[in-house]
């Protein structure tokens, strides 16, 4: 009797070990604004996130072991992301974060992540310096402006051939770098002169005092940088006080609610765009059918394809390296990563920036995306 | 002389705006002796009420009356079963105005969890409509919202110098002690004072965003202005808060152009330090004692 | 020795042994980083309170002060290199001067006048921050703070602070100067003016009392721990961004200090870690945090609206009598 229970125990214990293992979850941390005023970025981005998580873990998970994500709300405050950021290396245990948004956010919370050794792979953010402070454990799964900026600006000089240009952009690190990139690389190419340039609140509402300058002084571009409503706004405001110069736009524009509140006003309009909902190739058939199954209605922005993007990319280098317990042999899956998602196929460089994104320039007629070159 | 000019419409139309918003909040500072920090999420609601309505059919032009009472009344609500419960004496003076506070986060988060974070949009055919006047041009909301602000500010004075309440309003905020001595029932002042003040809030919100979009985060520029307003104006100044509420439009309008287009908010802020550092009872207000 | 004065000398040996033993006890990094956060706010509530609390003057502008200390330090790192005492010195003496020029024009003011124009000038300062170019980061803020390197007065070899329980301990210590700096000048003339003040400005004033110097004062002292809060907390996350002088920054200070108790010692403390800790603790109500946090906070002004400090306070009166 008493060998028959020692067995027993033996068995149970073998066995609970085996499911253990096999069931471990391998967690991945996530911190992105799910209120204050990103709200709605960090909520598409979130949203593609658990999607893509979702179809990891139905087509077997990360080497046998499901993805666990463990969220926590920013508020696009580096305050609560840092103290997110401690939750989650130290309560949560997790060695690998996803976030954020903003790059404010991003360049507090990698402090702590260079401290600490963790990895951190933002899917959004923009700011150049996030790469040049040599944090081997970082990575952009987006374009810097700098990169979005060549193919636009060359097709802007050739094919339209504007003499001057007005910037107006919002006052946040996606404005300003955006704007600063364009310059440089149209001093660079010979291109049109800044006649104008300013930076607004993104709180603003009311653009008819820039706008009334910007039309006396009509220039034959205008490079406006916001987000979806941003431009609408602008566009409506610019059209209806009648300003002719030619628009273009930086890619967040690039979605169907751009061109729902904007209506006729974004005729003509021109944006560099790196994806948008409405292309149909596999991959990103393959995300949309996803999450219209998950969330009832296509995405809005181009936000959550960046979150599905930086989930996928995150899972195939955690399943290279077979783990996250060694960060060098991470870094190196991650510096390996040839995979094709919705914005194309994507590689890395040693800084941690994406190797070559690429971008089309579209144009928007009968209330389409119309692709214009690429 | 072209951008002159467009640049004044701008300001003035900018200015019915923050006049609207100015007004509310210095109703209810003069008379009720609260500063409404809530007072930019009233706005917010006139707004997704508006999106909420128009959504369903209804036209533009009955939401501008019905939405903003429909938020009156919640001002009501407020002041009946908050702001009066923490103006008990001995309670810190202060604490109606951190009462307020306390809504704008209540409200702020309600809003985002009843109506999402994503911006929508306040649906009105004429808001674009512009008349291009080969120099000028005008939007059709703008119009609307001039010819609301006259019809307002008309009414409004009407009221306040003509009317039995409108007089008691004007006593209370005078002396509260001898209008009690006199008779007026301040309890209803008060809540008339609130409702009147957040029906002008929402109806802020209803006029001014068709020109650009909805979300739970648009109360605070106008919170903002309309502080600033009230304090240069003098609390308590109706004419005050017209005349400096048209000033700040103008002025922001003027100086986006001509001095600094990154700037444009902080006229408003080195206005209130300066008024407050030379002229503290504000351009029209009552004295105010120096410490 | 009233009995009053034996509970408080309890009470503060008591938090000192507590606040002193905590890591012996507290493992977690996670947590001690709260208690550093909670130690940070609770300078910053101290220095708030002097100006609130003790002479009446709602200021919604403290955080100007903990944004200046900040971004000294970060710039005098980050453009220059320095990263010791002297960082926190110049910190200080930048926060001062600041209040000074904020101060003197200002206190002249009363009530919501007061605090609406120090509300102006941290929106100011916040445009000013935001538009400072690659000076003060701009709308990023500046990252990459060198660590705090203070003079070892045992070897005289300098050691720089870079475990979580080093700066848990410096944040300790600042919040222990705050303290101090708080008991001595309310038990002092000063303190005995400021009462004065906040009871009936118009007598203190018959009496010979410059209510505008001592008035000033406090704001000076308020505005000084603040500075030094932020160089420290600059220090400590390595960052600063410009949303540390947001208004909701401000709104979050005065709360702390209406919450815990406004005008009492611990008050200030008491809310600083309740407000601090509160709202990772409703973390797991994740959507509906600000909600909560914003309803927690209607009740008690609503109906504690002496605080948290002072409703016990009120408690253990009522027991003493009856």
């Amino acid at each position: 009797m008493k060998k028959v229970r020692v067995l027993c125990l033996a068995l149970f214990v073998l066995c609970s070990f085996g499911t253990a293992r096999a069931a471990e979850p391998v967690k991945i941390g996530v911190i992105a604004p799910l209120t204050g005023s990103q709200a709605n970025l960090g909520t598409g981005v979130v949203n593609g996130i658990k999607s893509a998580a979702k179809r990891i873990n139905d087509e077997g998970g990360i080497n046998g072991s499901p993805v666990e994500l463990v969220i926590y709300d920013d508020r696009n405050s580096p305050d609560e992301g840092v103290s997110a950021a401690h939750r989650l290396i130290y309560e949560d245990k997790v060695k690998l974060i996803l976030g954020s948004i903003g790059s404010s956010v991003t360049a507090a919370v990698q402090q702590l992540t260079m401290r600490e050794r963790a990895f951190l792979v933002t899917p959004v953010s923009m700011a150049p310096k996030l790469t040049q402070v040599g944090d081997k454990y970082f990575f952009r799964v987006t374009a810097t402006a700098a990169m979005r900026q060549k193919v636009f600006t060359g097709f802007v000089v050739h094919a339209l051939k504007p003499k001057t240009i007005a910037y107006l952009a919002a006052n946040d690190d996606l404005g300003r770098s955006e704007v600063e990139s364009a310059e440089e690389t149209y001093a660079a190419i010979k291109g049109p002169k800044t006649v104008y340039k300013s930076f607004y609140d993104p709180a603003e509402t009311s653009f008819t005092a820039y706008l009334t300058k910007i039309k006396s002084l009509n220039p034959d571009a205008l490079f406006i940088v916001g987000d979806s409503v941003h431009a609408a706004v602008i566009m409506k405001q610019a059209k209806a006080m009648g300003i002719k110069s030619t628009v273009l736009s930086s890619g967040e524009a690039g979605t169907a609610q751009f061109l729902k509140l904007a209506g006729n006003a974004a005729k003509g309009m021109y944006l560099s765009l790196d994806w948008s909902p409405v292309f149909t190739d596999p991959a990103s058939k393959k995300f949309l059918d996803a999450y219209m199954l998950d969330y009832g209605k296509a995405p809005d922005t181009k936000f959550a394809v960046q979150g599905w993007e930086a989930m996928w990319i995150t899972a195939e280098a955690v399943r290279k390296a077979k783990g996250m317990s060694n960060p060098d042999k991470l870094r190196e899956a991650f510096l390996a990563t040839n995979w094709t998602g919705p914005r194309g196929k994507w590689t890395f460089r040693e800084n941690g920036d994406p190797a070559g994104v690429t971008t089309f320039v579209v144009v928007v007629k009968d209330n389409k995306f119309i692709k214009v070159s690429g | 002389m072209q951008l002159l000019l467009q640049s004044i419409v701008n300001g003035f139309v900018d200015g019915f705006g923050y006049v609207l918003m100015a007004v509310g909040l210095t109703l209810v500072f003069g008379i009720g002796r609260v500063i409404n920090f809530a007072h930019g999420e009233l706005y917010t609601l006139g707004a997704f009420l508006a999106v909420l309505f128009i959504g369903h059919q209804f036209p533009y032009f009955s939401t501008v009356f019905i939405a903003p009472i429909l938020v009156g009344l919640l001002g009501i609500v407020i002041e009946r079963f908050i702001i009066r419960r923490v103006k008990k004496p001995g309670l810190s003076i202060w604490a109606p105005f951190l009462a307020t506070l306390a809504l704008l986060v209540i409200l702020q988060s309600l809003y985002l969890i009843i109506f999402g974070p994503d911006p929508q949009i306040v649906e009105n055919p004429y808001a674009y409509d512009s008349i291009n006047m080969g120099f000028l041009t005008i939007t059709g909301q703008d119009l609307i919202v001039s010819i609301l602000f006259f019809v307002v500010v008309f009414c409004l004075t009407w009221f306040i110098r003509k009317t039995r309440y409108g007089m008691a309003m004007r006593a209370v905020s005078q002396d509260r002690d001898t209008s009690l001595l006199m008779g007026i029932d301040i309890d209803t002042i008060y809540t008339l004072t609130w409702f009147l003040g957040v029906f002008l809030a929402a109806l802020a919100g209803v006029l001014v965003t068709p020109k650009s979009t909805v979300d739970p985060y648009i109360g605070r520029m106008p919170l903002l202005k309309g502080l600033s307003i009230v304090i240069v104006g003098g609390l308590g100044s109706v004419e005050g808060a017209v005349v400096t509420g048209i000033c700040l439009g103008l002025i922001e309008s003027l100086a986006s152009i001509y001095i600094s287009p990154s700037f444009k908010d902080g006229w408003g802020y080195l206005l209130v330090i300066l008024v407050l550092l030379f002229r503290p009872r504000g351009l029209l207000g009552r004295t105010v004692r120096r410490g | 020795m009233g009995q009053r004065k034996r509970v408080d000398i309890a009470i503060l040996c008591c938090l000192t042994l507590i606040t002193f033993a905590i890591p012996w006890a507290v493992k977690s990094s996670f947590y001690i980083h709260i208690l550093i956060m909670s130690a940070i706010n609770a300078v910053l509530a101290i220095g708030l309170n002097l100006c609130m609390g003790f002479i009446g003057e709602k200021s919604l502008g403290h955080a100007a002060f903990y944004g200046i200390g900040a971004y000294t330090t970060a710039v005098l790192s980050v453009h220059f290199g320095l990263s010791g005492p002297l960082n926190l010195l110049a910190a200080l003496f930048v926060t001062l001067v600041c209040a000074l020029i904020i101060g003197i024009p200002s206190l002249r003011l009363r009530g919501p006048y007061f605090a609406i124009v120090t509300l102006g000038f941290v929106l100011i300062l916040q445009l000013l921050v935001l538009n400072g170019g690659a000076f003060t980061g701009g709308p990023m803020g500046l990252p990459g703070i060198k660590r705090l390197t203070l003079p070892n007065i045992l070897t005289g070899r300098p050691f720089t602070l870079s475990t979580d329980i080093q700066y848990y301990y410096a944040a300790v210590m600042c919040f222990w100067l705050a303290m101090i700096v708080s008991i001595v000048s309310i038990n002092s003339r000063v303190g005995r003016a400021w009462l004065a003040i906040r009871e009936n400005l118009d007598l203190a004033e018959s009496v010979g009392i410059s209510a505008f110097r001592y008035k000033l004062v406090a704001f000076l002292m308020g505005a000084g721990l603040a500075g030094l809060a932020g160089a420290l907390y600059t220090h400590y996350t390595a960052f600063v961004s410009p949303r540390i002088v947001d208004t909701w920054v401000n709104v979050l200070l005065a709360a702390m200090v209406i919450v815990g108790g406004e005008g009492t010692l611990l008050g200030p403390v008491v809310g600083a870690v309740v407000l601090t800790a509160l709202p990772e603790a409703l973390r797991f109500a994740e959507g509906y945090r600000m909600l909560l946090f914003g309803v927690i906070l209607l009740i008690v002004i609503m109906f504690a609206p002496q605080g948290i400090v002072g409703l016990a306070a009120d408690l253990a009166k009522r027991r003493r009598r009856g």
